[in-house]
């Protein structure tokens, strides 16, 4: 026979095992008082409990400790940094009998067993808070890259603040670069047609002016007993409980994240303050970034602007220039058409002075050139293109140019009929530039093309027996108005560059997403390799 | 047969040379150093072809001439020139919106020159 206290033991545990897995302290409430009911046959059972911020209560409290009624307290113990604070848990018992019986420690443990159960229930709470948080900073890290405008990421940071911290109502002001005013001010909770009435922003007077000044964060359990507190303007829906913290970036106050009205009418604690900040955090960044871009933006554009007036001043000045070269070139031609009376000597200085004319307009072209392709503004007219019909079109035109001793030959043996994408044009002029320079520097042997099948790529070889440029030139080689010292000196015939020729050639190369490289060795002669993806620019930049 | 070639440029050493080129080519020409005396010239002396300047000051660019000309029936048929230091690309694009017949590269190069005027006439003229 199991004797009466192994009776009580095994209730008052079964009692134990329900009130561990209650979901809420209302839960708590019921169950402790069906219990206490049923074990004391007492006429009337009264319970609260209070877990953290949550409370609840069963029955009629007795208003004073009459004879009949018998009170049973248990609380949470009060820990080492939490003796200014409120117990964690507390649980009351009342049971009304007209004697207190042998169930005095049944009630004593029953009351027990519910604090065992709400430190359960805060435990649960605790751990869905702690997933909410690390949800809401996901979110707000996620709102960072995602929100295209500024007010956006705020937006989203204020929503994850207020979802965090159970406010009714938030905002975020961001302060002026001098930090005395707001230059924007962000709102939740407050519905757009109550926003109309209220009107303009805040001015920051009041308590914001105080948050303005004075960057620590602040707690107020009624925003309206703050001395500084100004009161609300017209139609603003009514707030007591407040939180404020700062957005510091790079060592300055730049704003402020605002929370009211906690649910509940409760106040903000600790916690509260310490997620708000990691929010704040959050728009800091998304703050820093937003003026970085804004900067990087203004920048950009003073650059495209400094280039378009660059541009202009190029097109114009190539203009200005070309007008008198038309005369000096034309009547040169003239005179030279015309000289019946002129010597030798005469004639050849009017060959000068219109070779020096052909030389001038030859770099105006280049330079003009040089600086479309630099400011962007040259754009490919791509098409498939025969490169081995090119070249033997690119070798017939200079081959009148091809000195006496020196043998000009060509091997695209191997391209074949295969074409490549590329702007005829473009690459017209590349192979004219290099063969030009291979061929102006060469007076006796050969200059050699070879076009040769390198996969996704052709590679065009110009190999001459030229002087070769000394190695201390070759790293400047592709630099603008660079001339090896081997070129310098050089009595300038018509047609002749300017040093502009080889930056062009990369600059198109590059522009086709190929590469161009130089190798020399002085005495020996030079080779310029160009190689170009068949596929044209977007393979090339593909495959890098 | 003589051809006559309207020449119109605001540039007097251009315009003076271009018109011995021309004359030793065998041409008529007629000129006008600026755009509402170059509409006029044109609608007066109804040329064979107009050689025409895209840059110049006054009331009416190169650019405007060619427009006015076009747009009368009295001298829309004459084909047009242009002949300008403006940058190839930039003067090419507007010459096909004007929709003119040739363009000519300052500094000039007077053969190529000729065959553009052989092109438009015919290679018989002035012979």
């Amino acid at each position: 026979m199991p004797t009466t206290d192994d009776i009580r033991d095994r209730l008052i545990a079964n009692a134990g095992i329900e009130l561990a897995s209650i979901a809420d302290v209302s839960a708590c409430c019921e169950t402790l008082a069906g219990h206490a009911r049923a074990m004391t046959g007492a006429d009337q059972v009264a319970v609260r409990a209070r877990a953290g911020s949550m409370s609840c209560s069963v029955g009629d409290l007795p208003e004073q400790a009459g004879d009949d009624w018998h009170a049973f307290h248990v609380a949470a113990p009060v820990g080492d940094d939490e003796t200014a604070t409120p117990r964690r848990w507390s649980v009351q018992l009342h049971v009304h009998a007209p004697s207190v019986g042998d169930w005095r420690m049944t009630c004593d443990l029953l009351a027990r067993q519910g604090g065992v159960g709400l430190e359960r229930v805060l435990e649960r709470c605790e751990l869905a808070q702690a997933e909410r948080r690390q949800v809401a900073l996901v979110e707000a890290g996620k709102a960072l890259s995602s929100e295209r405008t500024l007010d956006g990421v705020l937006r989203r940071i204020v929503e994850q603040a207020m979802a965090l911290t159970d406010a009714r109502y938030g905002a975020l002001g961001v302060l002026e670069d001098d930090g005395a005013e707001l230059a924007r001010f962000v709102t939740v909770g407050v519905d757009e047609e109550t926003h109309a009435r209220i009107g303009e922003l805040p001015r920051g007077r009041g308590i914001l002016g105080v948050l303005i000044e004075d960057p620590r964060p602040l707690r107020l359990d009624r925003l309206q007993d703050h001395p500084r507190s100004a009161g609300f303007p017209a139609h603003h829906p009514p707030m007591t409980t407040f939180l404020g913290v700062p957005i510091v970036t790079s060592g300055a106050v730049a704003g402020r994240i605002y929370l009211t009205e906690k649910a509940g009418g409760v106040p903000f604690t600790a916690e509260d303050e310490r997620l708000a900040q990691v929010l704040a955090s959050q728009a800091a960044i998304a703050i820093d970034n937003a003026s970085l871009n804004e900067r990087l933006q203004q920048v950009a554009a003073a650059l495209e602007e400094a280039s378009r007036h660059k541009s202009a001043f190029m097109a114009n000045m190539s203009h200005e220039l070309r007008s008198p070269l038309n005369t000096i070139i034309g009547y040169t031609r003239l005179l030279q058409e015309d000289a019946r009376n002129l010597d030798e000597e005469q004639l050849e200085d009017l060959e000068i002075v219109r070779g020096s004319g052909e030389h001038l307009l030859a770099l105006i072209t280049d330079l003009l050139d040089l600086q479309k392709v630099e400011a962007g503004r040259v754009s490919l007219v791509l098409g498939d293109e025969h490169l081995g019909e090119l070249l033997d079109a690119v070798v017939a035109s200079v081959r009148p140019t091809v000195p006496e001793d020196v043998e000009l030959v060509l091997e695209a043996d191997e391209l074949g009929d295969d074409t490549i994408t590329c702007d005829r044009t473009r690459i017209r002029q590349v192979l004219l530039n290099v063969l030009g320079n291979a061929l102006k520097f060469t007076s006796s042997g050969e200059v050699r093309i070879v076009a040769r099948d390198a996969g996704a790529y052709v590679k065009l070889s110009v190999h001459d027996t030229g002087p070769g440029i000394p190695e201390a030139d070759q790293p400047r080689i592709f630099e603008t108005f660079y001339q090896s010292t081997q070129a310098l000196g050089r009595r300038p015939g018509p047609r002749e560059g300017a040093g502009l020729g080889l930056a062009i050639t990369k600059l198109l190369v590059e522009l086709h997403g190929g590469t161009v490289a130089l190798q020399s060795t002085e005495g020996v002669g030079t080779t310029v390799t160009i190689r170009l993806p068949r596929g044209g620019p977007t393979q090339g930049h593909d495959q890098q | 047969m003589t051809t006559k070639i309207a020449l119109v440029d605001d540039d007097d050493a251009a315009r003076r040379m271009m018109r011995r080129v021309l004359q030793r080519m065998g041409h008529e020409v007629v000129e006008a150093a600026d755009g509402a005396s170059g509409v006029e010239l044109v609608q007066r002396e109804q040329p064979d072809v107009l050689l025409l300047d895209l840059r110049m000051p006054g009331e009416l660019s190169g650019f405007d001439v060619a427009r006015e000309l076009r747009a009368d029936p009295a001298t829309a048929q004459v084909p047009i020139v242009v002949v300008s230091a403006s940058t190839h690309l930039e003067a090419k694009e507007l010459v096909e919106q004007v929709g003119c017949d040739a363009f000519v590269e300052k500094p000039v190069d007077f053969d190529e020159l000729e065959r553009v005027l052989v092109e438009l006439l015919g290679d018989d003229d002035g012979a």
